[in-house]
């Protein structure tokens, strides 16, 4: 179990951001974070943002479709299907496809025509293409091609979070190919008011081929209006001992490491209002073996049942939410409570 | 383990677990690169298995994925292809680590059986048995 501590701490420095990948604003993000496992929210309160009203469904299908006709011909002849909770539109013989969901505020794109021709055009991973150029191009496609359906107020930022690479091999058992990259993911995440909005309850994601073209994107991005009330936090100890009311049966791992942890705004899909939260993904052993697994606990002083996050549900019907026996969480809550107390050490 | 031969007459196995994919042939082994995954998938897809989708490390549980199965059902039936279904669903944040297995008489082959099965017509792709579809190709998202 000591042991465990151990590289839990050790963990602070190098797993809370993975190191390759650091732009500048991945590294204001990372010190964001240190300071979320030294503070929790940092402050007593947050603004109170309020959803506001989407621009729609088939409004939002409209202008996207207009942004990729730009792009490609024939989109006018694409195939649409509407379902109750997604408009589908399609090119011919499924060489793109454009997905919105719910009110508009979430949609995906992807070419499959261009996903095959990226295919010949592959690099090995000494070769790839830098993150900070794929950031510069995959904000390129941002602009043209999102932008008119996620606005940006100015109190908002698009924070680049990561970058990932598609990465293809092949083998009979005899010869084998050598690992290619053949894509490549920025994902962005949000910021408002200078607090991120955490458990990608917020993101943008922008898939590019090795010459910069876009592949493919997808966004989850409400729009929020800013409210003059304030919502109470409570502080770290308190957010983090609420972990012992969740459902033992999701809470019953063994923290071995603390991979990633944040706080700030959060919301589910449901939710009409973002709520302070902190976001923590472990890796756990269980019965049934290893895994990994992201709890979001609320950090209101009165946080909001919804129905969708199940955390929020465990502690808002609680009397007194900051005096908990520790139960099936105590290795994580133990685990988060040194990482914070060493956090605080070094500040 | 061979799959696809027997009663049921599998041709997509979904799993949302860790390490299904791994290159390593230890479990556990947060290793997504070696090729430790051919020998193990060679005899499950033996049995005329078309497609194996799943992870190379992490598969995450947590509010922020309770949804991944239904982004993956959305995916098939609007039209993607299994892979881009499967590699899309799964990428939700940072924390999954999707991949995708398909097998073919050629590496060319492979990768066009991977590029064009659908929901929709992976049923005319052929089965191949043993030793006709000895190529395994896989494609996944990682850190690097």
């Amino acid at each position: 179990m000591k042991n465990s501590k151990i590289v839990g701490l050790a963990l602070l420095s190098s797993a809370i951001m993975p190191l390759s990948n650091v732009h500048a604003e991945e590294m204001e993000r990372s010190r964001w974070r240190k300071t979320a496992l030294a503070d929790g929210i940092g402050v007593r309160g947050l603004r109170v943002l309020r959803r506001a009203v989407a621009l729609g469904r088939h409004q939002t299908a409209q202008r996207l479709s207009a942004k990729l006709a730009l792009l490609m011909a024939g989109i006018e002849h694409a195939t649409k299907v509407e379902h109750d909770d997604r408009t589908v539109l399609r090119g011919a013989r499924d060489a793109w496809l454009l997905m919105v969901r719910g009110d508009g505020t979430r949609a995906s794109f992807v070419d499959n025509a261009a996903y095959r021709q990226a295919r010949a055009r592959p690099r090995t991973r000494d070769q790839r293409v830098p993150s900070r150029d794929l950031e510069v191009q995959a904000r390129q496609v941002f602009a043209k091609n999102i932008a008119d359906v996620v606005r940006l107020r100015s109190n908002e930022r698009l924070v680049a979070l990561s970058t990932k690479r598609l990465v293809e091999d092949a083998s009979d058992g005899i010869t084998t190919i050598p690992q290619r990259v053949v894509a490549n993911q920025v994902l962005f995440g949000r910021e408002i008011n200078g607090v991120p909005v955490v458990g990608n309850s917020s993101a943008v994601s922008v898939v590019l081929d090795n010459d910069g073209n876009m592949l493919e994107y997808e966004y989850n991005w409400p729009d929020y209006d800013q409210t003059e009330s304030l919502e109470g936090v409570v502080d770290f100890r308190c957010g983090v001992e609420r972990l012992a009311m969740l459902d033992p049966s999701r809470a019953r791992h063994d923290a071995t490491e603390v991979a990633h942890f944040e706080c700030g705004y959060y919301s589910s899909e449901a939710a009409a209002e973002l709520q302070p939260a902190c976001a923590v993904v472990y890796r756990g052993t269980s019965e049934a073996g290893a895994g990994t697994y992201e709890e979001v606990f609320p950090m209101a002083l009165m946080p909001r049942p919804i129905s969708s996050w199940q955390e929020s549900l465990a502690v808002s019907g609680a009397t007194d939410t900051c005096r908990v026996t520790y139960g099936a969480s105590a290795s994580l809550i133990q685990q988060l409570l040194e990482l914070h107390e060493a956090a605080k050490a070094t500040k | 383990m061979r799959l696809g031969d027997e009663a049921r007459g599998l041709s997509i196995l979904s799993t949302y677990s860790c390490y299904t994919h791994s290159g390593s042939a230890a479990t556990n082994d947060r290793n997504p690169e070696g090729g430790a995954y051919v020998g193990r998938w060679q005899n499950a897809f033996g049995g005329g298995l078309r497609i194996a989708t799943g992870t190379t490390v992490d598969a995450a549980f947590g509010s922020a994925f309770r949804d991944v199965g239904k982004r993956y059902s959305d995916n098939l039936q609007a039209g993607k292809t299994i892979a881009s279904a499967w590699l899309n669903a799964l990428k939700v944040g940072n924390e999954n680590d999707p991949s995708v297995i398909v097998s073919g008489r050629t590496e060319d082959n492979c990768f066009f059986r991977l590029d064009s099965m659908t929901w929709n017509n992976f049923a005319s792709f052929e089965r191949l048995f043993n030793g006709e579809g000895a190529w395994l190709c896989r494609r996944f998202w990682m850190d690097v």
